[in-house]
C-alpha cells in the first residue's frame, strides 16, 4: 500500500515530510490549490522531476459545485469555466478527456479520470456518465498507464444502500476499462467530533472498497482521515492519503475552500496511543497530572518538539502537522503491512485495545479529556472490524 | 393450419402467453409453431431478439414469421431432444458434466449478454440437451434488452420470474438491478441443483425469499467440491460481487 500526501494549504510541510523525513510515498496534487502553471514548476523548492513521478493529480471537477475556485479556472478544460447553460453531459465528458490528456502529457503513469459530484438530495441520479467515460477511454487508453476514475460520494449517498448498490453495479460492469478507482467520501462528521461515528458511512464505504478490490480493481482512498486505519485493516488498499489540515482529511463539498484549520486555532496533537487528536490546551492538564507518557508518540522528533513545556502552540506550525503525518503513516504501514486480512485486523484490534486502556489510565489519573478528544469512536471501530466479508461463504 | 401449409399437428403445449403446436409441414419438417394470445410488446421483443440472433448456434432458430388475423405466428425449428429437467439425474455428483454444461450455456449466451440482453428465465425446462451433451437455450419470452430506453415492467411491479430459478434482484422487483449477472446467478442455481440435487437457498418460494432478504449468503457445499469457485462467484446476492464478464465467469469453471 502506498501513502500519498494530499497536498493543499501549506503544502511545503507535506513535501518536506516526504523528502526530508521519508514519510509517505508521494503526493496527490489538487487543482483547487495549484494553478495549472505551478504544476510544471517548482513547488516549495522541489523540482517537477522530483515530485511529479510520485504524484497523482486530482483535477477536482467536483470542485465546481461549491467553490470560488480561482485555481480551477486556470485549467481551461475545467467545467468551472462553463456557463450554467453550457454544462451538458457531453461537455463534461469532453472536459474529462482533456483532463486525461493533460495528465498524460505531463508524463504521469497513473491518471485520475475526473468526475462530477452527484447530489441525490437535489434529485440528481447516478448517471450513465461512468459508462460513457469508460467507452471513450477505451478508444484512447495508452499502454503503461493506469487510469483511476474519481468517485466522489456524498454523505447522503453513502447512507443509502440502494444508491450504493447502483453505484457498484455501474463501477463493476463488464464494459468498464478503468484500472481502478480514486474514492473521496463525505464522512458525515458530527459536531465536536473529528472522526466519523456514522456506522452507515463505515459499512457502505467498506462495501465499496471491498467489492472493488474483489473485482480486481486498484483502489485509492483520498481525503482519508484516521479512520483509514479501519479501511486499511479490512481491505488490501493500494493507496491511502494523509493530509495536514482538516479539509485534506475530510472530504466535504461544502468546505471546499482553503481552510486555515479545522478547530481551535491552537491546534491539535495527534496521539498514536489514543488514536485521536487532543486539543492543545488539554496538554496542560496532561502535563500537570503526569499523563503525557500515556499519549506521547514514540520515536517522533516532531512530537518531542511540540510536547516540550512552553511550546508556542498554533495550528499553523509545521511540527504540529508533521507529528500527525509521521504518526499516522507509521500506523498505516503497520496495519497494511500486517499480512492477510485476519492479521491486519488483529493488529488494529490490538492498537485499539491499547488505546482504550490508555483512556482508562488517563481517567484513573484524574484526566478527563473532552469533546473531540474523547473516546467516542473506538467501540464503533471495533464493531466495524467484525464486519463479515462480503459474498458467499461455504458451510459443510 | 391449412393457411400455413401444416400437414399435421403432433403435439400442443398451452402456456400463459402463447400456445405452441409441434407440427409437420408439407415439406416434412418438424417445427414449433407459436401462436401468441393477445400479442404483447414482450412477444414482439422475443421475435425481434430471435431474428437478431438467428445465426447464433445454441438457441432455437426462427424458420419464418407469419401473420394471422393481425397477430404474429412464429415458426421455430423443433429440437427433438429432452429438456435438462428430464435428464437432471445424469448430472448429480458429476462435476465434469455440470461444468461442461455451464460452459456451453455461457458460450451460447455470451454474444447476447454482450449485446445487453438478459434472458431472465433460464431454467431446466428451457434448456434442451442434444445427444452430444450440448445445450440449446429456448424461450426468450421474458428476455430484456437493457439498451432499450424503456422496460415493459416498472420497478416495484412483479418482475416475471420462476421462483426457484430467480435471483435476489428479481425477488426484490428491482428492475434497475437486472443485468447479465442476473442470468449468472441463475446459472449458479441450476449448476448447484444439478450437482447437489437441491436448491442452494431453500425448498419453497417463501424460504428462498427469506434467505434473499437476510444477510446469510452461505451455501452448503463440501470444501473439496471442484465447482465451489463457480458457486461462490455466481451465487452472491449482490450482483456487483458476481463475475464482471463472461470471461471471468468461464474462469471459475476451468
Amino acid at each position: 500500500m502506498r501513502i500519498l500526501h494530499q497536498l493543499g494549504h501549506n503544502h511545503k510541510w507535506s513535501l518536506d515530510s516526504y523528502f526530508e523525513n521519508r514519510v509517505g510515498d508521494g503526493f496527490i496534487i489538487s487543482a483547487y490549490s495549484f494553478e495549472k502553471e505551478k504544476i510544471s514548476d517548482k513547488l516549495s523548492g522541489y523540482k517537477p522531476e522530483q515530485y511529479l513521478p510520485h504524484s497523482l493529480i486530482d483535477l477536482q471537477f467536483y470542485g465546481s459545485k461549491a467553490s470560488n475556485g480561482e485555481n480551477l479556472k486556470s485549467y481551461p478544460f475545467h467545467p468551472i469555466n462553463f456557463k450554467k447553460s453550457q454544462e451538458t453531459e457531453t461537455s463534461v465528458i469532453d472536459s474529462a478527456l482533456a483532463g486525461i490528456e493533460y495528465q498524460e502529457k505531463l508524463g504521469l503513469k497513473e491518471v485520475l479520470v475526473p468526475n462530477v459530484y452527484i447530489e441525490p438530495e437535489r434529485g440528481e441520479k447516478t448517471s450513465n456518465l461512468i459508462s460513457i467515460l469508460s467507452k471513450k477511454l477505451k478508444k484512447q487508453k495508452k499502454e503503461g498507464i493506469s487510469y483511476y476514475l474519481t468517485v466522489p460520494i456524498s454523505g447522503t449517498t453513502i447512507r443509502e444502500d440502494s444508491e450504493i448498490d447502483a453505484l457498484l453495479q455501474g463501477l463493476t460492469d463488464m464494459d468498464i476499462v478503468f484500472d481502478g478507482y480514486y474514492i473521496a467520501c463525505e464522512p458525515n462528521l458530527e459536531t465536536r467530533k473529528k472522526i466519523s461515528v456514522d456506522y452507515k458511512y463505515y459499512s457502505n464505504l467498506n462495501r465499496v472498497l471491498e467489492t472493488l478490490k474483489k473485482q480486481g480493481f486498484k483502489v485509492a482512498l483520498g481525503f482519508a482521515n484516521v479512520d483509514s486505519l479501519v479501511f486499511a485493516a479490512l481491505n488490501n488498499l493500494d493507496v491511502v492519503s494523509i493530509g495536514t489540515y482538516e479539509n485534506l482529511r475530510n472530504f466535504n463539498i461544502k468546505r471546499f475552500t482553503e481552510d486555515k484549520g479545522g478547530g481551535p486555532s491552537d491546534g491539535w496533537y495527534y496521539s498514536e496511543k489514543l488514536l485521536n487528536f487532543i486539543k492543545a490546551k488539554q496538554l496542560e492538564v496532561l502535563r500537570e497530572r503526569g499523563g503525557l507518557d500515556l499519549v506521547a508518540n514514540t520515536d517522533n522528533i516532531f512530537s518531542d518538539i511540540i510536547l516540550k513545556d512552553g511550546y508556542p502552540w498554533n495550528t499553523h506550525r509545521p511540527d504540529v502537522h508533521k507529528n500527525y503525518l509521521l504518526a499516522i503513516a507509521r500506523q498505516l504501514n503497520k496495519v497494511a503491512g500486517g499480512g492477510n486480512k485476519t492479521e491486519r485486523i488483529a493488529i488494529l484490534e490490538q492498537m485499539i485495545e491499547e488505546a482504550r486502556a490508555n483512556y482508562r489510565s488517563l481517567e484513573e489519573n484524574g484526566i478527563i479529556l473532552d469533546d473531540e478528544s474523547l473516546n467516542y469512536h473506538l467501540p464503533l471501530w471495533q464493531t466495524v472490524l467484525k464486519t463479515p466479508s462480503l459474498g458467499v461463504t461455504l458451510k459443510q | 393450419m391449412k393457411h400455413f401449409g401444416i400437414k399435421k399437428v403432433l403435439d400442443t403445449f398451452s402456456g400463459g402467453q402463447k400456445i405452441v403446436y409441434i407440427v409437420e409441414d408439407n415439406e416434412g419438417r418438424i417445427l414449433a409453431m407459436k401462436c401468441f394470445r393477445n400479442c404483447s410488446q414482450r412477444d414482439i421483443q422475443e421475435i425481434a431478439l430471435l431474428e437478431k440472433f438467428k445465426d447464433l448456434s445454441g438457441i432455437s432458430k426462427i424458420v419464418r414469421v407469419e401473420e394471422y388475423e393481425g397477430s404474429p405466428v412464429l415458426f421455430e425449428e423443433f429440437i427433438e431432444a429432452p429438456n435438462l429437467d428430464a435428464v437432471a439425474t445424469d448430472y448429480a455428483g458429476n462435476a465434469e458434466k455440470v461444468c461442461a454444461l455451464m460452459i456451453g450455456v455461457a458460450e451460447i449466451l455470451q454474444p447476447i449478454w454482450e449485446a445487453r440482453i438478459v434472458h431472465r428465465d433460464l431454467k431446466p425446462t428451457n434448456i434442451k440437451i442434444l445427444p452430444s451433451g450440448a445445450p440449446v437455450i429456448l424461450d426468450f419470452g421474458i428476455a430484456r434488452d437493457l439498451s432499450a430506453n424503456e422496460s415493459i415492467t416498472d420497478t416495484g411491479e412483479d418482475q416475471p420470474m420462476t421462483w426457484n430459478f430467480a435471483s435476489p434482484e428479481q425477488y426484490k422487483k428491482d428492475k434497475d438491478a437486472i443485468s447479465y449477472r442476473t442470468d449468472f446467478f441463475v446459472m449458479g442455481v441450476i449448476g448447484f441443483a444439478l450437482y447437489h440435487g437441491t436448491h442452494p437457498f431453500g425448498t419453497s418460494k417463501d424460504e428462498v425469499a427469506a434467505r434473499f432478504n437476510g444477510q446469510d449468503n452461505s451455501i452448503n457445499s463440501p470444501q473439496d467440491c471442484v465447482l465451489n469457485p463457480f458457486f461462490e462467484a455466481t451465487l452472491a446476492f449482490d450482483p456487483a460481487l458476481r463475475p464482471r464478464s463472461v470471461e471471468a465467469l468461464l474462469t471459475t469453471l476451468k
